[in-house]
Formats: C-alpha cells, structure tokens, sequence
C-alpha cells in the first residue's frame, strides 16, 4: 500500500523543528553546514558588489575622495618614510640573524615578511553585527586566510582576512565593535624621519577599538613619555599574534593624548583614529598583502614585491 | 507564484541586505533597513500560505548562510535556523495581518515589513541567545540587539513604503492577482 504523502501543515512543522535543531545544535555538529556559504555568497556577488559600490559612493566615509592630491602626497612620503624603516629593519635583522644563527639554523631572515600585493580589491558585503566585510577575491585569486587587507591610498590596515571562499572573502576589520576586548600591540613612531637612533625612543602601547572606530590605550602611558607624544604621529602594529605581513602597518595616528578616568597625574591614555576614516567598512578599493611562500607561484592580477 | 521571478527579485533583494542597506542605516550602529523582509511582507500580502512559508524558508536560509556569527575566538561560524525561522514567523505574522490591510497600498507593505522584521529580530535574538549559553559566541546583549531590531524595523517601514510600491509593479510577472474585488480577496 502506497504511504500518504505528509500533509502541508506537517511539512512545515518538520521543516521547523529541523531548524530549531540546526540553530540549537552546538557548533561542533553544524560546522560542516559551513561549505553552503561559500557557494552562496559566489552567487550573490554578481549584485551585492553593485550595490555596495552604490552605498559606498552615497555615504562615502569623510577620508576618502577629498583631498586627492594631498593624500597622494601623504602616501608617498609614508611610503618612502616605510621603505625607510624597512631598510633599517632588515638590517637590524640581519646583523642579529647572524648572532642567532648558530643556535637556530634554517630560519629565512625575510620569509616572514615576502608579500604578493593584489589590487583593484572592492567590498561585496557589510555584517555589521559581526564586523566583518565581504571582498571580491577568494582562493581563485590566491587569497589566504591571514592575509592583510589594506588602503590604497594611505596603506592603512583594515583587517585581516578571516575566511576563504572560492570567490569571495571575509576580512574582520580591526576597528569592528566585537573586538573592543582584543588588544593589539603596537609602537608610536617618531614624528621625525626614522633613524637608527629615533628607532630606540619608540613608544610601544597595547590599544584595542574604543567602539566607535578609534582605538584607546589599554594600559595607561607613564605622563613624561605622553608629554612627548603630540597629534598626527603614526602608530604601528607590532604584535607577534598579528600575521608577519601586517608587521609595521600603519593602523591610525594619534588624535589626542587624554587624562586617564581618575585623572591621574602620572597617567595618560592615547586616543588614536585610523587615516583613512572613523568607519573602514565603507573603503571603496583595497590592496591585500598576500603572504608568499618560497617557491610558490604569484597569484591571478598580482605583482610580485 | 512564479518562483523563477521570485528568486530574481529576491537574490536582488538580498544583494540589496548585503551591499546596499548600510547606506540607509542611522549612525553607526548595527540597525538597518531589510530588503528581505519587505519582498517578504509583499509576498505574504499576496499570495497563499503555503507560499508564504516556502518564500520565507528559503529567504531565510540564504540569509543564514551569509550572515556569519562571531565567536569570541575571533572566528566565525555559519549557524542555519534562526533568519530562517525569523523570517518565517515574521512573514506568516504579516500574512495572518493583511486582513487588516488594504493591500494595493504602499503603506500596507511598509507596516507589515516593520512588523515582520521586528518579529524576525525577536527570533534571531532569542535563538543566538539561546545558543550563546553554551557556545562562545561574540553577540551583543538581548536589549541591545532588540533596540538595534526595533531602530531597524522603523528604517524598514520608511523603505518600504517606495520599495512596496516598485514591487507593486511586479505584481503580474510574479503571478499575483490583478483586477477586480482582489484587493479585498484573500488568496
């Protein structure tokens, strides 16, 4: 005897238990449910891309079309003020590469800093409950997770990449709300052009995101060594739990330096803003320093550096 | 209903959730208009229940599936279910309305996706917080993330007041009645 089909209303209770399931159920038996996400967000870049384009040319952030020139101007001299410090980085590398290389052999001095930049980068998608945004390159392009996500213009980090589909890609950007609880460390550089000597009085600091798209000291800054800290210095990142490509990456100047809560006379915090903008979901274009293995070939539209 | 149409519209519409709703988001916060829901509330003004409950599963899957949830271990994770049945609830809860409704008006379509959208909020919450008493997850407090479901649900009747009325327009290709007492006739 052939079995009765199951009735509308029945169907759609199975359907939703199946869901309350599957939203209930811990991570550890959902996690394969994941592999649908990368299929999905391929099929709907085609007209997020668009439209995200359009929203980002509506409510462009304040650092982004004005001022060209000057900006351009600003971005080759902290180019050249990186390549500078570069230099002197690698070289400092070197001279201690060869004290260490006795005690720990076959470490390549540079491997961790050899980089493939990809360009011409857009945002497809905005999560701004997750803090995360959606870019147009994915593993077809060469993209890895751990690679950085940078502006064009001024060089300045947006995130690291997070998540890897074929043509698409998550970056979770640094200024995000959910990670106000994660700090980062990173150097206050001089405001004089890097030397040797200047490289010595940098000021390190572990910040972490305000929430509103600034980043605040987490532990206070003795008062002496603040007083010497003025607005518009660069800060950097310099964190061993950050990818080596986003090593010395321009993450914000500071804004401000402020009194700490209890207005403590030895104490101060610094408040500092990304260069690009307040809000870096809204950046138009991108470049992504994609790590580069030894012997590995460069990626689709990438130039090797 | 004619489903190929209505999966163009709505992978526009979500195109439009991904890409496009941000720039009709107030501040910076998280609250902004969804696209979704509108094409949702249209679709249950109408069409029959059955339709209503496949539209919203689907809608609500895909919806699922690229809207990540943060861990706090800085990773995330897919979680299928709670947009799904948001979505569902949310929708069937505007189609049990439309009696209420006059359906050719923009306005109807607008009320309802507010209704709708601050429903699937409730949903979504209430699942992820669930959710989050076992598993790590990095979500904003409930009265947060209801405040932020309720900013959005205003922002979602003010687009869908012009946003139902281009979908209006679609009414024939998608199936849906045309002449007559339909205005008054529930499907």
């Amino acid at each position: 005897m052939a079995q009765a089909a199951m009735s509308p209303r029945m169907r759609t209770t199975v359907a939703v238990l199946l869901l309350i399931a599957l939203a209930l159920a811990p991570t550890r038996f959902t996690r394969w449910l994941g592999f649908l996400r990368d299929p999905t967000m391929t099929i709907i870049a085609p007209i997020s891309g668009p439209a995200s384009a359009l929203s980002i040319a509506l409510r462009r952030g304040s650092g982004g079309g004005t001022h060209e020139e000057l900006e351009l101007e600003e971005a080759r001299s902290e180019l050249h003020q990186y390549r500078d410090l570069y230099n002197k980085a690698i070289d400092r590398v070197n001279e201690l590469e060869s004290l260490v290389t006795e005690l720990q052999r076959g470490i390549h001095p540079l491997g961790g800093y050899r980089f493939t930049p990809l360009e011409a980068t857009a945002r497809v998608a905005r999560d701004s409950a997750a803090g995360t945004i959606e870019i147009n390159r994915g593993r077809h392009h060469g993209v890895k997770s751990g690679t950085v996500a940078l502006t064009r213009r001024t060089q300045q980090i947006i995130g690291v990449v997070s998540r890897v589909g074929l043509m698409t890609s998550t970056i979770d950007v640094v200024t995000q709300k959910r990670a106000e609880t994660r700090l980062i460390r990173a150097v206050v550089m001089p405001r004089d052009p890097v030397d040797p000597s200047s490289l010595r009085s940098i000021v390190n600091c572990q910040i972490k995101a305000a929430g509103d798209g600034s980043f605040i000291t987490e532990l206070t800054i003795p008062a002496d060594v603040a007083a010497g800290i003025t607005p518009g210095q660069e800060v950097r990142i310099k964190d061993d739990q950050w990818p080596a490509t986003a090593q010395m990456s321009l993450i914000g100047r500071v804004v401000r330096v402020e009194e700490t809560a209890d207005k403590h006379p030895l104490h101060r915090h610094l408040r500092i803003k990304p260069d690009f903008d307040s809000d870096l979901t809204r950046v138009s274009s991108m470049i992504l320093h994609i790590p580069v293995d030894d012997g590995a070939a460069a990626p689709e539209g990438a130039t090797q550096e | 209903m004619r489903w190929l149409i209505f999966a163009i519209i709505a992978w526009f519409c979500i195109g439009l959730e991904l890409g496009f709703a941000d720039a009709l988001q107030i501040g910076n916060g998280t609250a902004q208009p969804s696209f979704v829901m509108i094409l949702l509330a249209f679709v249950a003004l109408w069409t029959t229940t059955g339709h209503v409950v496949a539209a919203s599963l689907i809608c609500g899957l895909v919806l699922d599936l690229v809207f990540v949830v943060p861990l706090r271990t800085g990773d995330t994770i897919v979680v299928l279910g709670p947009h799904a049945l948001g979505c569902l609830l949310g929708s069937y809860t505007a189609r049990t309305m439309r009696g209420l409704m006059f359906r050719r008006g923009a306005l109807a379509v607008g009320f309802l996706a507010m209704v709708a959208t601050f429903v699937s909020c409730v949903v979504v919450t209430a699942c992820l917080r669930i959710r989050g008493f076992y598993e790590p997850l990095d979500i904003p407090s409930a009265s947060s993330s209801l405040f932020a479901g309720l900013i959005a649900s205003l922002i979602t009747f003010g687009v869908g007041i012009p946003f139902g009325w281009l979908l209006g327009a679609l009414r024939k290709p998608l199936g849906f009645p045309q002449t007559g007492r339909s205005a008054f006739r529930m499907p």
